[in-house]
């Protein structure tokens, strides 16, 4: 597997580029680490997902529960209980984390599409049940929950700076390990693997979980930064295919897509669309058609495939 | 009691809605294998198209109605031949974004000429005694229309060599194929009943609701749980399931509270999923 | 299956297409950005408001309210009404051209924080003025602390932007949520309801302003027979409002925004609801309600926080210069905005600078004042809601029939209604018609 992300080179590159990145703060203007701060918290998002998804085949379409119970945990007991934020994040998380133990045990039985739209339907459950009468004293309801953590903009930034990297090196060391391989064995065909003896359930249920604490902990940090949450914003499906998108255009299944189409995707966002504001959303529309119909296998595949990159073995 | 029965029966009208925008879903995704998430894109569509026919033309919304299905019917069918047939064969998750992406791009160019100005068209408009009860005139012709739409529907997929054909390719592909079925053929012709039942949906919808670009979304919930509800592919269901839908929303909003009414969509896709963890349609 | 594929849309066909596309969007987005012609350094203001999205409608309008006064500036160096006493010394906000950087926020608080950033750090523009809404603007409101830049908010009165959180940068323009609708108890309690029916939207704003006007009713000896918030989603509002009816209240209040408004009065007619009085939030006050409504407007009563034939110094020509610009209509959106402008640029002339931000600051702490929208006064600093506006009072509006009456300049009948103040008593300009006459009398 040494070959996977290209060897000690790449690693160099790695560790100059996150030397270069913990330095951001003592020279950058606040809307480039702004826009940093967005990057990796994305990059989180879609290192979690393709963690989950891109490793056993389950089209997770619930993202955005995780990003928004987590992130209702973290707010309500910073707005509400003055809880320290960085106290506030791991309890969200690891309250999401938790719960999606549970979850996966009941939805991961069920297969292929009718999984996403069981996850699609928990975000909106759930979603339309923070506005309910019954929990409206404790979650604020259809109001929100504005709050300020009083955390500057380089502690956030260095915190999911941190998480970024974190969550890169646990996805590159899963892919590279058996338990990677057992996730991919379900990927390819789910009753074999059971047959050969692997424990399905249990394994899916741990990427699950997995994938909700990683990605729970940056929605914690996603709505810090944005100072306010509310049920659509908590919970809107933006949240869920941003980083598929993102994803895709990386590459799925692969270590360093979901970080690559993150970055990509919000600089050429950035750069190109600013201007564009009327019509943006029918270009990521078009984009998307465009992704699933010619570049299947993600962007960056397709340059390898034709030459552009350097070919690197596919897992 | 005779609240209750007049809620009942409000339930049942707006169900038929309902029930109409889950067959066009559940024909393409039984038949074609493509989970359409743009399918609320063409009610809002259809909604547009009856408007712009009532307030430039001064036609007849219910005209309209008539005149969505061919049009979208053959729009349905072009989308499908054009773009989305090389999808049969991809993994589902291609699909999801492929009309995810149909669906945005769509609301947005909306938005772009008709900006989100909201619209309705009033026509029909207020209500009519019925023994004591009151009943708004344009769900009581909807639910009229929705229910011939319906039954056309299923005497086409009984009778006619077309529907035959294309219950055929809905239960095995391949045996169709080699029986001489043109199956690509009749994938682009359910896309197409499926657009256009949904743009019929959407002229009917545009005599009830407002109408504005973003319109789409708040029935795809609703459709994804009535195909869930009533088996894949499974037109009867779709039927039934729609009607449940509506009726839970009158009656839970009514004895209970909107929000918990809001939430019957994604209960019932939840807990069918559970008990049926492998899916619903039976082959 | 050959054939089928040469029929297909092929990947050049596709790229063609987006390029054009695209180069066509491009100067569609460059056209809706303000630039003006520069002689000395221009005064730059940025703008990070909603153009897509949920509230794009609201903050389109608001934009052009900003644009509009930018443009009268530019021309004249004064707006209208009571800054025109100040004098107009020619093009330009202090001799200096007024220039616009507008970005879409997409109705997304997140994105919202990012694009106040650029605009300050990156832009390096010397104003900002507000964006649409309490979600987003709450989001923001930090950022003016942080870069003690001072943000002048027209469209945002939920009380959590303000209330105890000693504001020093972020000052308001709408009248505060708690007084909306209050003409509706007021009017009613006099001819003598007994009972009311509160159904609004579960979010910030309606919430907000339907919660304390229940507390009223019930003080008022109003009996409350329903205060239900319906979810944000709804779609159909039949089973809401048959739920309302059923109780037959004497007065049927709440709503929300533009479509709640349309869809409730549609609800209503379809259930055969006839209380003695509607009233809504958003929505009866703009002209889309009418035109989309026709006559089944007639006799609706709503929240207004400006009206085009309202007595303030200057709204005559606000207006025209507005139609002018716009061919259409201005929406308490446009006014909303338009009036922003006004204060700051009453602020900064009698700073009369605009580098000097604790000054201007300071400035739109203290100055009482009365722009086209209304009157402006803020809590002070020190106060602990400090930037919360308190000046402006809130009329209530209804649609009434047309003809046989005279019309006020600028006010003009939309399907043979049109609107009328009708409380309260001091700036009324019919009398309000009680009970509800029934649907299409």
């Amino acid at each position: 597997m040494k070959d996977l992300i290209g060897g000690h080179k790449t690693w160099l590159g790695i560790a100059i580029l996150m030397a270069f990145l913990t330095l951001i703060p003592f020279f950058a203007t606040d809307y480039w680490m702004t826009l940093l701060v967005l990057i990796l918290i994305f990059t989180v998002y879609a290192s979690g997902w393709n963690l989950f998804s891109g490793l056993t085949g389950y089209t997770n379409f619930g993202l955005a529960w995780f990003i928004g119970v987590s992130g209702y945990v973290s707010s309500l007991l910073i707005a509400d209980h003055k809880f320290f934020w960085l106290f506030a994040w791991p309890i969200g998380a690891l309250f999401v984390g938790i719960v999606s133990i549970g979850v996966g045990y009941i939805l991961l039985r069920i297969k292929g599409v009718y999984f996403a739209i069981s996850m699609v339907a928990l975000t909106e459950g759930t979603r339309e049940l923070i506005g309910t009468e019954y929990l409206e004293p404790i979650t604020h309801g259809g109001k929100g929950v504005p709050f300020v953590a009083g955390i500057s903009l380089s502690a956030l930034y260095w915190s999911v700076l941190l998480l970024a990297f974190i969550t890169v090196i646990i996805c590159y060391k899963i892919t590279s390990s058996k338990f990677g391989l057992r996730l991919m064995a379900i990927r390819e065909d789910e009753q074999a693997a059971e047959t050969m003896g692997i424990h399905t359930t249990r394994d899916k249920i741990i990427a699950f979980a997995l994938s909700a604490f990683l990605t729970g902990l940056a929605g914690a940090i996603h709505f810090t930064y944005q100072n306010y949450i509310d049920p659509s914003f908590g919970f809107t499906i933006h949240l869920t295919l941003t980083p598929i998108v993102m994803t895709l255009f990386g590459g799925v299944g692969t270590v360093f897509g979901p970080a690559i189409g993150a970055t990509l995707f919000t600089f050429i966002h950035e750069i190109l669309w600013a201007e564009l504001t009327i019509l943006y959303m029918a270009i990521f529309g078009a984009i998307l058609i465009a992704l699933i119909l010619f570049f299947p296998q993600g962007l960056l595949g397709w340059m390898k495939e034709r030459g552009i990159l350097p070919r690197i073995r596919k897992i | 009691m005779t609240n209750f029965i007049e809620i009942l029966i409000r339930g049942v009208m707006l169900g038929s809605l309902y029930a109409l925008v889950g067959m066009g879903l559940t024909l393409v995704w039984g038949v074609v294998g493509i989970v359409n998430i743009a399918h609320g894109e063409f009610v809002m569509l259809g909604a547009y198209l009856a408007f712009w026919s009532f307030s430039l033309l001064h036609l007849n919304p219910l005209l309209s109605v008539v005149l969505a299905i061919p049009v979208f019917f053959f729009a349905g069918t072009m989308i499908h031949k054009r773009i989305t047939e090389r999808l049969t064969k991809a993994p589902e998750l291609s699909a999801l974004i492929l009309t995810f992406g149909m669906s945005i791009l769509i609301w947005n160019l909306a938005q772009f000429f008709w900006t989100n100005t909201y619209r309705s068209v009033p026509y029909l408009t207020g209500s009519f005694p019925f023994f004591g009860l009151v009943f708004a005139k344009s769900k009581t012709v909807s639910f009229f229309l929705a229910i011939g739409i319906t039954a056309a529907l299923f005497a086409f997929l009984k009778y006619s060599r077309l529907g035959k054909g294309i219950r055929a390719t809905s239960q095995n592909p391949e045996v169709a194929l080699v029986c001489g079925i043109n199956t690509i053929k009749m994938r682009a012709v359910t896309f197409g009943m499926g657009i256009g039942l949904a743009g019929a949906a959407g002229a009917i919808v545009s005599l009830q609701w407002v109408i504005f670009p973003q319109m789409g979304a708040s029935y795809v919930s609703k459709a994804f749980a009535i195909v869930v509800l009533g088996g894949l592919g499974n037109i009867q269901g779709a039927l039934a399931g729609g009607l449940i839908i509506g009726v839970l929303e009158s009656l839970v909003t009514q004895y209970w509270s909107a929000k918990m009414a809001q939430i019957i969509p994604s209960m019932t896709i939840l807990l069918i999923l559970l008990l049926r963890p492998t899916g619903l349609f039976k082959r | 299956m050959k054939k089928e594929d040469k029929k297909g849309l092929s990947r050049r066909d596709f790229l063609k297409g987006t390029v054009i596309g695209t180069a066509a969007l491009g100067m569609g987005g460059f056209a809706g950005k303000t630039v003006f012609a520069q002689a000395k350094a221009p005064i730059k203001i940025g703008v990070a408001i909603s153009l897509t999205g949920a509230w794009a409608r609201e903050g389109e309008l608001e934009a052009g309210g900003y644009k509009l006064w930018g443009k009268v500036i530019n021309e004249r160096g004064c707006t209208f009404g009571e800054v025109e006493k100040l004098g107009c010394p020619g093009p330009g906000l202090l001799g200096r051209q007024v220039e616009f950087v507008v970005y879409d926020d997409k109705s997304d608080p997140s994105e919202a924080i990012k694009l106040i950033r650029k605009l300050v750090v990156s832009d390096k523009v010397d104003l900002i003025l507000g964006p649409y809404g309490s979600a987003v603007s709450n989001a923001i409101a930090p950022l003016a602390e942080d870069y003690k830049i001072p943000i002048i908010t027209p469209l945002a009165n939920a009380p959590v932007i303000w209330e105890g959180k000693k504001r020093e940068w972020f000052v308001g323009v709408l009248p505060a949520a708690w007084r909306n609708l209050f003409g509706c108890l007021q009017i009613g309690k006099e001819k003598g309801v007994k009972t009311a029916a509160f159904i609004y939207s579960d979010t910030a704003f309606p919430i907000g302003a339907t919660r304390p006007l229940v507390a009223r009713a019930k003080e008022m000896g109003i009996q409350v027979v329903l205060d239900e918030a319906y979810p944000k989603e709804t779609a159909d509002w039949e089973p809401m409002m048959s739920k309302a009816w059923s109780q037959k209240p004497d007065l049927i209040i709440g709503g929300g925004y533009l479509p709640d408004s349309i869809g409730l009065v549609k609800a209503a007619k379809a259930v055969n609801a006839t209380p003695k009085m509607f009233g809504f939030l958003v929505g009866p006050a703009i002209s889309d309600f009418a035109k989309s409504l026709k006559g089944d407007a007639t006799y609706v009563t709503g929240e207004t926080f400006w009206e085009p034939f309202v007595k303030t110094p200057g709204n005559l020509d606000f207006y025209s210069a507005y139609l002018k610009e716009y061919k259409s209509e201005p929406s308490y959106h446009a006014a909303a905005g338009f009036a922003a402008g006004q204060i700051l640029e009453r602020a900064a002339k009698e700073v009369n600078n605009i580098e000097d931000k604790k000054a201007l600051r300071d400035k739109l702490y203290s100055i009482k004042t009365t722009t086209i929208f209304g009157e402006y006064e803020v809590n002070p600093l020190g106060h602990p809601d400090s930037g919360w506006q308190v000046g402006k009072a809130t009329n209530l509006i209804q649609w009434q029939k047309a003809e046989g009456k005279r019309l006020l300049p600028n006010q003009v009948a939309i399907e043979g209604m049109v609107k009328q103040i009708v409380f309260p008593s001091g700036v009324k300009t019919a009398d309000v018609i009680f009970p509800f006459p029934g649907w299409g009398k």
